[in-house]
């Protein structure tokens, strides 16, 4: 018999109780690879059990080996065991880092896009109405000329800024944020 | 049981552990029945399991995955040179204070 052979109602009995070890372990804040290690040897004392107990198991087969085994309270260090000690859960920077990195990238051009349009729009148009209502041909024709060249020195100065800038407004505003809040961390917020 | 014995027997459990690695690798669940069947030790898997880890950690031993028909792969401890060492030390220390405490405990008992 292997695992890949077991029920899926009969597996997911194994995962339960593998997953409350696991659970246990990391209240006693073993490593990683400690925990992996000494799940899989839970899970292949498992395996042999049932494999002693006959070819295809059953589910009360499961539940037996399940019940002889060592419940998963008692892979908790002696000190914690009467305690109602929770772990401690430190203050992680890795928040802001949970961010789909790509929507904020995606959210920050079309926002900062969105900005300099709506800058633009309200001042060609504040310009449009200031020339509308005034009389002549000659204040129409500089107002123009000098409201051509303000968008012109504009995206000129748009574009050069943007060239120095590392990421996009919403990532350069989390970045700041995230300093402000945490300081000490000073963890890139990716 | 009672705090003292499960205490008493705590430190003896990785000694225990490395000595029966001392011959020859084992697995896992082989170790926690070897350990089991010895009277007054009587340790389980939520024992010797950790101890593993940790030993792997601190490489006392070495380990080997190798197929197991019973389901997933069996991993394999060995002695390491560290491992060995560390053995031999714990022998003359546990030899030490077996000496002493069998001299406390038969004056107390005379």
């Amino acid at each position: 018999m292997t695992a890949a052979e077991l029920k899926p109602d009969l597996r997911k009995l194994i995962d339960a109780r593998l997953d409350a070890i696991d659970r246990i372990l990391v209240r006693s804040a073993i490593s990683w690879t400690e925990r992996r290690n000494i799940v899989s040897e839970v899970e292949t004392q498992i395996f042999e059990l049932l494999a002693r107990r006959g070819q295809i198991p059953t589910q009360e087969d499961v539940l037996a080996v399940l019940d002889s085994l060592d419940p998963p309270e008692s892979y908790l260090p002696e000190e914690l065991r009467n305690s109602n000690v929770e772990p401690k859960v430190e203050p992680s920077s890795q928040n802001w880092s949970q961010l789909p990195g790509r929507t904020v990238r995606l959210a920050g051009k079309v926002g900062g896009v969105a900005v300099c349009v709506a800058v633009l729009v309200v001042a060609n148009v504040t310009v449009i109405v200031i020339m509308v209502t005034s009389e002549g041909v000659i204040p129409w024709l500089v107002t123009l000329a000098g409201l051509a060249w303000l968008n012109y020195a504009g995206l000129r100065r748009f574009k050069a800024w943007s060239a120095t800038r590392q990421g996009s407004l919403i990532e350069d505003l989390r970045h700041a944020v995230a300093e402000w809040l945490m300081p000490k961390n000073r963890a890139p917020a990716t | 049981m009672q705090q003292w014995i499960t205490q008493f027997r705590k430190g003896l459990v990785e000694l225990c552990i490395m000595a029966a690695l001392r011959d020859d690798e084992a697995y896992g669940y082989q170790i926690v029945e070897q350990l089991g069947r010895v009277a007054g030790l009587e340790v389980t898997e939520s024992t010797v399991y950790p101890v593993l880890a940790r030993l792997a950690r601190d490489r006392c031993v070495t380990v080997r995955t190798a197929p197991s028909p019973a389901g997933p792969p069996r991993r394999y401890y060995r002695l390491s040179e560290i491992g060995r060492r560390r053995l031999q030390e714990m022998i003359g220390h546990w030899q030490s204070i077996q000496h002493s405490v069998n001299q406390l405990t038969q004056g107390a008992l005379s």
